[in-house]
């Protein structure tokens, strides 16, 4: 099997994943780990959501210090067409 | 002599330097506009040199050539209508693997190509060394090594755009070998003319195998696709075959050019996820360390909490000294009223600062996401939607805006469940009424009593999430990847700035709120006399007496609950009100009047019952349906009567047994 088809089955499999357990589990580098997802998402595997416009819209930010949702965390998803034909 | 015009595309993945290329090259002679029907700017600009006028046009940043952004559209067409003489790849020389993607697309489409690798001294930093004359071979094209924000390498690059123009450089790109996939590749080249609107035959079978909907509308029209489509069959498996291609294919390139450390960096963040992340560590651990978290508080704030009582206490007898003038009815009302409900409230301001100074600590750390990381993790595990990542974290801090990320989810049923579920995070309003009853019933324990309300409120998402999801919501489950952010160290001035904002609030409404609520119950407390017991307030709290008598609830604290439903802190400042009648410390009052086992029931009902008036505002204005947020409000208040009074009987048949 092939590292794409590995890291897809994986996600998969696991459901919610760290892309840093990806890259542990797979003996991967970031730009390695970037590549297969930047292909995957191509392929239209998987599906990028970033939450900063929804934060920066929130009227709640002033008081609200979640610095790292802001910014730093990024959402991934699966369509869901193409894990139910799994 | 008239000047010889190159036109030059500059293309490359965002933030690779592409921008400081093109300001390098053309200085003040340059312009933007938009692209022609499109929002994304376009910037062109000149640079001469000799003989030769060079037009550079800078792309939008992108990742590859597939039809998924406008970004990637708008550089796609550009490169098969306006067919530059020569395209220049700009690419971070430390991020290889990723920047070569878009060069593989590109070189599928179009040959005269010169690649620069940008930022090469953080190559050299990382310890790597690069060969570039057997990366140019192994390539097929020329290749620049370049640190643009010092302007090396930048002579070079115009050089061989001049030479690649006039033909002293060829530019003969290697085929990538597709494998097995290479036989279907050919046949659809066959049934497909050799350029379809400037795309060749190559590029478009690639593309169809890939389902890109733009170049298999362009056949749709132009040939007869249904033959095609019988040659591309199940698109998974060619797809991810071609994925796996280009892959190999960059592995090979790096591997014979790229000579690495031979030990992989494994950084301190690494090192730290794999204890804070650990699946089966990590909850037990996260738990840990928010007992630490509750113990430190209350150790810090019973150090605070008597001399600012004694503070209040002073102020309270210089206000009533100032006061004498008014009349009696309203100097009741102020200080047996509201200043009842107000100074009760006040008395937590060091344990709000203590516990948020804390947790901004975790939070500014990058330990609050792993919480969120491991909690969601269990609970998709369990059967819960994986992206209860997000309102649950910001549940922590108040539910509102938690319920108001659940707009990160797209499907309505996902929404509901989520928006139900998050309101049984304990905010914190929840968790000072809490503070305050563990205080007082279980002095020695009251950081553990307050873990196991964490715990009840962790197992109430989990419970309730199934319950709905198979009763009223059948949803299914979207898995997803997270980048978790870098451990850092906390920066002291935005935990200031996190501790003053929630103080601030908290203030806010100490100030507004609960002053209009305190003054209704002691005026619900005096009407029709002035005997509290024969009170309307005390009517009220009666008529749900036969509910909460079972669990050793009074009037008193049923009044409580209902004063929490306009703001969960309300809950203390009502029994403070009602209380001061009394005329003795609440807390001595609170220890005579209600059992520790009913203490505990009232901390477990208060921290699940009925979303307070702004979260279940919030719910309806999500769900925009009265019928979703009338029954979160029953389902809520059921669930929280229906764990508590278990846990009340599981509690007495196990003091019974003892």
């Amino acid at each position: 099997m092939t590292m794409v088809t590995k890291i897809l089955n994986y996600i998969k499999e696991k459901q919610i994943v760290n892309k840093a357990e990806i890259k542990k589990k797979f003996n991967l580098s970031n730009n390695e780990l970037e590549l297969i997802l930047i292909q995957l998402r191509d392929l239209g595997y998987i599906r990028e959501k970033n939450i900063t416009p929804l934060c920066n819209n929130c009227p709640y930010l002033k008081s609200c210090s979640q610095e790292c949702l802001k910014s730093e965390i990024l959402f991934v998803e699966l369509p869901k067409q193409d894990l139910d034909g799994k | 002599m008239e000047k010889i015009k190159i036109r030059v595309a500059l293309s490359g993945n965002p933030n690779v330097g592409k921008s400081t290329i093109f300001n390098l090259l053309t200085g003040l002679r340059q312009h933007t506009g938009n692209w022609p029907g499109k929002t994304i700017e376009k910037k062109e600009g000149i640079y001469e040199k000799d003989n030769y006028i060079l037009e550079i046009i800078d792309l939008p940043g992108i990742y590859s050539l597939t039809s998924h952004s406008l970004e990637e559209i708008i550089a796609r067409e550009f490169i098969i209508k306006e067919k530059p003489d020569v395209i220049v790849v700009i690419v971070d020389a430390s991020s290889l693997e990723r920047n070569l993607y878009l060069l593989i697309q590109i070189l599928e489409l179009y040959s005269r190509v010169i690649l620069v690798l940008n930022m090469i001294d953080l190559l050299h930093e990382k310890k790597y060394k690069i060969d570039i004359e057997k990366l140019e071979k192994k390539l097929g094209i020329p290749v620049v090594p370049m640190i643009a924000s010092k302007g090396i390498g930048i002579g070079e690059l115009v050089d061989k755009i001049i030479k690649v123009y006039k033909g002293e450089l060829i530019c003969k790109p290697e085929k990538i070998d597709y494998g097995n996939l290479e036989y279907i590749i050919e046949n659809i080249e066959e049934k497909i003319p050799k350029n379809i609107d400037g795309y060749n035959s190559r590029f478009i079978a690639l593309k169809l195998l890939e389902g890109d909907d733009i170049v298999k509308n362009i056949c749709k029209e132009r040939i007869n696709y249904e033959e095609i489509e019988k040659i591309i069959g199940k698109r998974e498996d060619t797809a991810i075959s071609l994925a796996n291609a280009r892959y190999q294919w960059i592995k090979k390139i790096l591997m014979d050019t790229l000579e690495k450390p031979k030990t992989p960096v494994i950084t301190l963040s690494d090192k730290l996820d794999y204890i804070f992340t650990h699946p089966i560590l990590g909850l037990p651990l996260s738990f840990i360390i928010l007992g630490l978290v509750f113990w430190l508080t209350y150790t810090i704030n019973n150090l605070l909490s008597d001399p600012l009582e004694n503070i209040l206490g002073i102020f309270q007898k210089f206000l009533e000294k100032y006061l004498l003038f008014l009349p009696s009815f309203w100097r009741a009302l102020i200080f047996n009223g509201i200043w009842q409900g107000i100074s009760i409230l006040l008395t937590f301001i060091p344990l709000i600062i203590i516990f948020f100074f804390f947790l901004a600590i975790l939070e500014d750390t990058g330990y609050l996401a792993r919480v969120a990381f491991v909690t969601d993790r269990i609970m998709h595990i369990l059967g819960l939607h994986g992206k209860a990542f997000l309102p649950l974290m910001i549940s922590y801090g108040c539910n509102v805006p938690g319920i108001m990320a659940v707009r990160t989810l797209e499907n309505e049923k996902d929404r509901i469940l989520l928006i139900l579920i998050s309101s049984f995070i304990p905010c914190v309003p929840r968790i000072l009424v809490s503070a305050f009853f563990a205080n007082v019933f279980f002095p020695k324990y009251a950081s553990l009593i307050l873990l196991s309300l964490y715990f009840i409120s962790f197992l109430s998402v989990f419970i309730s999430g199934k319950i709905i999801r198979k009763f009223f919501l059948k949803t299914s489950f979207s898995p997803l990847i997270m980048e978790l952010p870098l451990y850092k160290l906390p920066n002291f001035k935005i935990v200031g700035i996190y501790i003053w904002e929630k103080l601030k609030a908290f203030l806010q409404r100490a100030g507004s709120v609960i002053v209009i609520l305190s003054s209704i119950v002691w005026l619900l407390g005096n009407y029709p006399q002035k005997n509290i017991e024969n009170s309307l307030l005390a009517y009220i709290g009666k008529l749900f007496l036969p509910l909460l008598k079972p669990l050793g609830f009074n009037w008193q604290l049923i009044s409580a609950l209902i004063a929490g439903f306009v703001a969960k802190e309300a809950s203390l400042s009502t029994i403070s009100t009602i209380y001061q009648s009394s005329g003795e410390n609440l807390r001595n009052i609170l220890l005579k009047e209600i059992s520790p086992l009913t203490a505990y029931s009232f901390m477990v009902i208060q921290l699940l019952y009925i979303p307070c008036a702004g979260t279940s505002a919030t719910i309806y204005k999500e769900t925009n349906s009265l019928k979703w947020t009338i029954f979160s409000i029953i389902y809520s208040l059921t669930f929280a009567y229906f764990i508590s009074f278990i846990l009340y009987i599981i509690i007495s048949l196990f003091k019974t047994l003892l």
